[in-house]
């Protein structure tokens, strides 16, 4: 919840003008007002869609963080278990993701269709928590080792990861050429707004649950 | 199944599992719905199209920020 409110606070008040221009854009490029479709909803209905996003987003994070909590057992504490989640989540829905398919604004077309798109997407934040689990048995694996050693054997996997997604899934392309600007402007947003989603879930979510664990003692 | 996944299992109580699970199952559910909507991580796993609808619309803008592909 903490996270659904941070973020909606940022998109509102930054992202959304970003959006909105890129919305502009499309609509100018339309070439004649007979040929184009009506939108189902006005611009202030959509940030109000905005918010119902943000917060299915958040409720369905946390529900998976949440779920794949109570999978691990008591295998570590729960607020180290909740930010390991966190980055899991943030590792596999947003940077194995984003390698192949970076964030595009509306009216930006992309070569490939939507299904094979998504298809794409999927199998990135597939390959991304595979990486993440393994990851994860190579942290516990190297217990008896410096620091070091584990943070390299837990980096490996994730590179892995990477590298498969590179190699293996194909990157997105353009129709044709965006406003260079926009673009930018709107990949900043995007991973801004996703960098505070799950900064402020981890820490949110991990503060929570030491605060319980400390009343827990009392 | 490897040595780690099948040390989660052993550590999880079946109940638990159950419970886990089921909050992994909607949590997924939600989450599809915000990044393909109208059944499409359905129409995907079934191999077919999907057509957008009124929620692929509503949810559009959290859709783009959230990186995943809308059309």
């Amino acid at each position: 919840m903490v996270a659904a409110i941070c973020v909606t606070v940022f998109d509102l008040s930054v992202s959304e003008r970003v959006v909105d221009r890129a919305v502009a854009r499309e609509h100018s490029a339309t070439a004649s007002p007979a040929l184009a479709v009506p939108e189902q909803f006005t611009r202030t209905e959509q940030r109000g869609g905005l918010v119902l996003a943000e917060l299915l987003y958040a409720a369905g994070v946390a529900l998976v963080v949440a779920g794949a909590a109570i999978l691990l057992g008591r295998t570590e504490s729960a607020p180290r278990r909740w930010l390991a989640l966190s980055a899991a989540g943030a590792w596999s829905l947003v940077v194995a993701p984003a390698l192949v398919l970076p964030p595009l604004p509306p009216g930006a077309t992309a070569a490939a269709s939507v299904d094979a798109r998504r298809a794409t997407f999927v199998a990135a934040a597939a390959i991304g928590l595979l990486g993440c689990a393994a990851a994860a048995w190579a942290w516990r694996r190297g217990g008896g080792r410096g620091m070091g050693v584990r943070v390299l054997a837990a980096a490996a996997p994730l590179a892995a990861s990477a590298l498969v997604v590179l190699a293996a899934l194909p990157a997105d392309r353009l129709v044709e050429p965006v406003d260079a600007s926009l673009l930018r402007d709107f990949r900043l947003a995007s991973l801004a707004s996703q960098g505070l989603f799950w900064v402020a879930c981890a820490a949110g979510g991990s503060y929570a649950l030491r605060r319980r664990g400390e009343e827990g003692r009392r | 199944m490897t040595a780690a996944a099948a040390n989660v299992w052993t550590v999880a109580r079946a109940d638990d599992r159950v419970v886990g699970l089921m909050l992994i199952g909607v949590g997924v559910f939600l989450l599809s719905l915000v990044l393909f909507s109208d059944g499409a991580l359905i129409a995907l796993a079934l191999g077919v199209g999907s057509e957008p609808g009124p929620l692929h619309e509503l949810l559009h803008d959290g859709r783009h920020l959230r990186g995943a592909p809308c059309h």
